[in-house]
């Protein structure tokens, strides 16, 4: 047995306490609900064993260090913490609602890295700069909000949706817009995945299948399935408008729990940065080099910091606010995923 | 300013009164900016505007940590004309955009936020402090009227008992106590957490000590490259930024050995030392090992691992000869491409070429990659007594893969070594205490301001006919679910204790 069977096997319970979740959700029954966090659980346990086993296979392969030190490792950390999280918000609160986002969110996470192309899943060593305890401790932290704002978005697109009254909404269209473009990303990987394992075609970047083709018709096709699917959520989403706020509890609910959710990840995130200024301090002598790493963080965290302040001061509710939660997650994305792929920087290595 | 504190989280139930609200200041002329400073939306903008103006720095490459030209590229591919990328590109560099941190505009937007910092938490600790330090403790009918918790009941005990069981109840339950008297009844008041209210402005103020620990740095502060061979001494360290001028320490550094570790497969550095000694007057003051991520610090300059290479000098090459008949070893040490001689086995041996880092190029030659000893390899030929000899080439990493025959002596390479240099990031930075002490300050603030409660308990005790009838009303500024429960433990523990003398 090795670690990346377990990863499999965790994926598997995380799939069934996705449907176990809706199942909870729309008949309200407290065993099925009960049900799904148990599966949820194991399937925690299950990911941890692995993350611990895959550990012992780089001092195995003569590095010994912990397994957070590349985008996939990475990647399936922060599947591991948006459940964690979510596991221990359920616990507090006694509140499963949020499972529905947190189990297919911790799926998909180790999901997608498992089948994007040029992502190596190998044990690799550790270059001297990310030879430090700092690294285990940054990690940690900046993951672990990441996991806190990654739930609050989700929250926050159900709060976009399901407030809407009106298909012209423009925060309706925005929810329908953030949920439809998580959906395609997931799609676009999945296709890349099949067109590489199984037809054979070599992928020379992400998306090579769909959106960033290299034939213009499948360009175009990719981008017309894109926008209907939008058209078609967009509109089904206010036609079965009643049915679906029923399955969730009510706003004023859906809108404290993003707010809760934010408040777990921003001193969590404020002490990612601050671990990571101390980190590049002791390595290098400079805490802070505007990077574009640590500058996208510091972006993230201004857009978290003016989300505070325009809830608690400025007593912003519901709508405006869920836009920023949002706004900042997309910041999270490129803090974490963009910069990597699109500029470069000192966190070149994942 | 709206509601008791600007910073209280979730704060929609009205609160019981906390004392009269502050006079109106006569208005003077700096009014209209302390208002505009102190305003929550210009704090927000101020935010919003710094996260996007970030985002052309992670664009662009900046002077300090990337090669600006790479920017004329990048406007090529955008406008896809010369002459208009070079516009944009004269342009983006006259406002700025390639040094966007250290601009003018952006030195005045942290500034801004400063002063927004300091003007709202001046104005509003005063309100603040009040609502800690003096509660209003003889709460009027309204304010236990309009609580969020409250709760009545009646102890058949005379007013001065059931006074002793409510204090001994907020006492257990954590809550500092204060009384008051008013038209016949007796009024306590509880109240824990309160510090909780300072988070916020222990968050805001870590702030600006971490921008005044980043300006003591910038102004008093250095950042510097220094190079030093092994066995060599050197005081001179070259300033980063500033045209590379040179600078003398105070002191002296000794590079007295430098070391790589490869991993596995010999292509990897694992980890990189350097032996240093520091020299202060003539007397060796400190001797210490770096590495990356493990720095010395002397006379609070740091010393920091950066990087390595070889001189080129002082190359060193231990060959180990072993007579076959006689079994008789011995070790010959070469510096260039001198022939030595190995005693009793009748043959000499002589260096032809080293490569430190040994590979074959496209045709198949032997070549060097690099001057770095990854995978030494040398080339030897072996002087026979016949006067016909026999090349050889010896690696040092893989032995079996270059036997020695036909010849009466087994030849290894044990050694290899020239003098390498370290690089040394040198770094004087007066203020990183001030960032870390506002770092540990922010964490513990943000910490107290989200996730610990103010928790008031207020209780009016007044005796009617033979009992005492008490009216508990409670309030928290956060977490408000779990201050209920605990509003109603507190009120069933009276109870209880109170019956139970009753």
């Amino acid at each position: 047995m090795n670690s990346s069977t377990l990863f499999n096997a965790s994926l598997v319970f995380y799939l069934a306490a996705t449907v176990a979740y809706f199942v909870y959700l729309a008949f309200r029954n407290e065993k099925v609900g009960l049900g799904a966090t148990l599966v949820t659980a194991v399937g925690f346990v299950i990911q941890t064993a692995a993350i611990g086993l895959r550990w012992r296979e780089s001092y195995d392969l003569g590095y010994g260090h912990i397994p957070l030190s590349n985008m996939y490792e990475s990647m399936v950390f922060w599947s591991w913490s948006i459940i964690l999280i979510y596991l221990v918000f359920e616990r507090i609160y006694r509140n499963r609602t949020l499972g529905v986002i947190a189990a297919p969110l911790g799926f998909l996470a180790i999901a997608s890295i498992s089948i994007a192309p040029n992502i190596s899943q190998e044990i690799e060593p550790l270059v001297p700069a990310l030879q430090s305890n700092w690294l285990t401790v940054h990690v940690i932290t900046s993951f672990l909000g990441y996991a806190g704002f990654t739930i609050s978005f989700g929250v926050s697109i159900l709060y976009l949706i399901l407030s809407a009254e009106k298909r012209k909404d423009g925060f309706y269209i925005v929810g329908m817009a953030s949920l439809v473009t998580m959906l395609t990303l997931f799609a676009a990987t999945i296709l890349d995945f099949i067109v590489q394992k199984v037809a054979g075609v070599a992928q020379p970047h992400l998306f090579a299948a769909s959106f960033a083709s290299h034939a213009p018709g499948v360009k175009l096709v990719s981008w017309i399935a894109a926008v209907g699917i939008f058209a078609l959520f967009w509109y089904v989403g206010t036609l079965y408008h009643e049915r679906l706020a029923a399955l969730f509890p009510g706003l004023r609910i859906l809108d404290d729990l993003s707010y809760k959710m934010i408040m777990v990840g921003f001193p969590l995130l404020t002490l990612g940065i601050v671990t990571g200024a101390a980190w590049a301090n002791y390595a290098w002598g400079t805490y802070w080099s505007w990077d574009p790493k640590e500058t996208w963080s510091l972006i993230t965290w201004l857009i978290y910091a003016a989300f505070l302040h325009a809830r608690f001061t400025a007593g912003w509710r519901g709508k405006s606010t869920a836009v920023l939660s949002v706004i900042g997650f997309a910041a999270v994305l490129f803090t974490y995923i963009g910069v990597n792929f699109v500029l470069s920087g000192l966190h070149s290595y994942g | 300013m709206q509601g008791e504190s600007p910073h209280v989280v979730d704060e929609k139930q009205p609160p019981p009164p906390a004392g009269p609200e502050p006079a109106v200041v006569s208005a003077s002329w700096y009014d209209p900016l302390l208002k505009f400073f102190s305003s929550v939306h210009v704090a927000v903008v101020t935010l919003i505007i710094l996260a996007s103006i970030s985002i052309i720095g992670t664009v662009l490459q900046q002077k300090n940590i990337g090669d600006v030209g790479d920017n004329l590229r990048l406007y090529q591919e955008f406008f896809g004309d010369a002459g208009r990328a070079q516009r944009a590109f004269d342009i983006s560099e006259r406002i700025g955009f390639f040094h966007l941190y250290q601009t003018w505009y952006f030195y005045a937007l942290l500034g801004l936020l400063s002063t927004s910092l300091i003007v709202c938490s001046v104005r509003r600790l005063p309100t603040t402090w009040r609502i800690m330090a003096r509660p209003k403790v003889d709460l009027e009918e309204s304010g236990f009227k309009s609580s969020p918790n409250r709760r009545t009941l009646s102890l058949r005990l005379p007013r001065a008992e059931a006074a002793a069981v409510v204090v001994a109840a907020l006492r257990k339950g954590g809550f500092g106590k204060r009384e008051s008297e008013r038209d016949d009844a007796l009024f306590l008041f509880g109240q824990k957490g309160a510090y909780s209210r300072l988070g916020i402005y222990a968050t805001h103020f870590s702030i600006i000590m971490i921008f005044v620990g980043g300006l003591l740095g910038s102004i008093y502060g250095f950042k510097a490259y220094m190079q030093v061979s092994e066995g060599e001494t050197s005081n001179q360290i070259m300033m980063r930024g500033e045209g590379n001028r040179t600078a003398t320490l105070p002191f002296q550094v000794r590079c007295d050995d430098f070391q790589v570790d490869y991993y596995p497969g010999g292509q990897r550095p694992k980890d990189y030392f350097s032996k240093l000694t520091v020299i202060d007057k003539g007397q060796e003051m400190l001797h210490e090992r770096i590495e990356v991520n493990s720095p010395l610090q002397y006379g609070g300059i740091w010393f920091y691992q950066s990087s390595y290479g070889d001189t080129g000098r002082g190359l060193k090459v231990s060959i180990r000869a072993v007579d076959v008949k006689s079994g008789a070893g011995h070790d010959l040490s070469f510096t260039g491409n001198e022939i030595l001689d190995v005693p009793g086995a009748g043959v000499r041996v002589q260096m032809q070429r080293i490569f430190p880092d040994f590979a074959r190029d496209e045709m198949g030659r032997p070549t060097s990659r690099s001057n770095q000893p990854k995978n030494p390899v040398a080339a030897v030929e072996v002087l026979l007594p016949d006067g016909t000899s026999k090349q050889f080439i010896l690696s040092k990493l893989y032995p079996e893969k270059t036997p020695v025959s036909g010849v009466p002596v087994d030849l290894t390479f044990t050694d290899f070594s020239s003098i390498q240099y370290t690089g040394l990031q040198v770094v004087y930075d007066p203020g990183v205490w001030v960032i870390w002490a506002g770092c540990t300050l922010m964490v513990f603030g943000l910490w107290f301001a989200f996730f610990s409660s103010h928790r008031r308990v207020w209780v009016r005790l007044r005796e009617e006919g033979g009992a005492t009838a008490v009216v508990l009303a409670g309030n928290a500024n956060k977490n408000r679910e779990s201050f209920a429960e605990e509003f109603e433990r507190l009120g069933d523990a009276i109870l209880a204790v109170g019956e139970a003398r009753g």
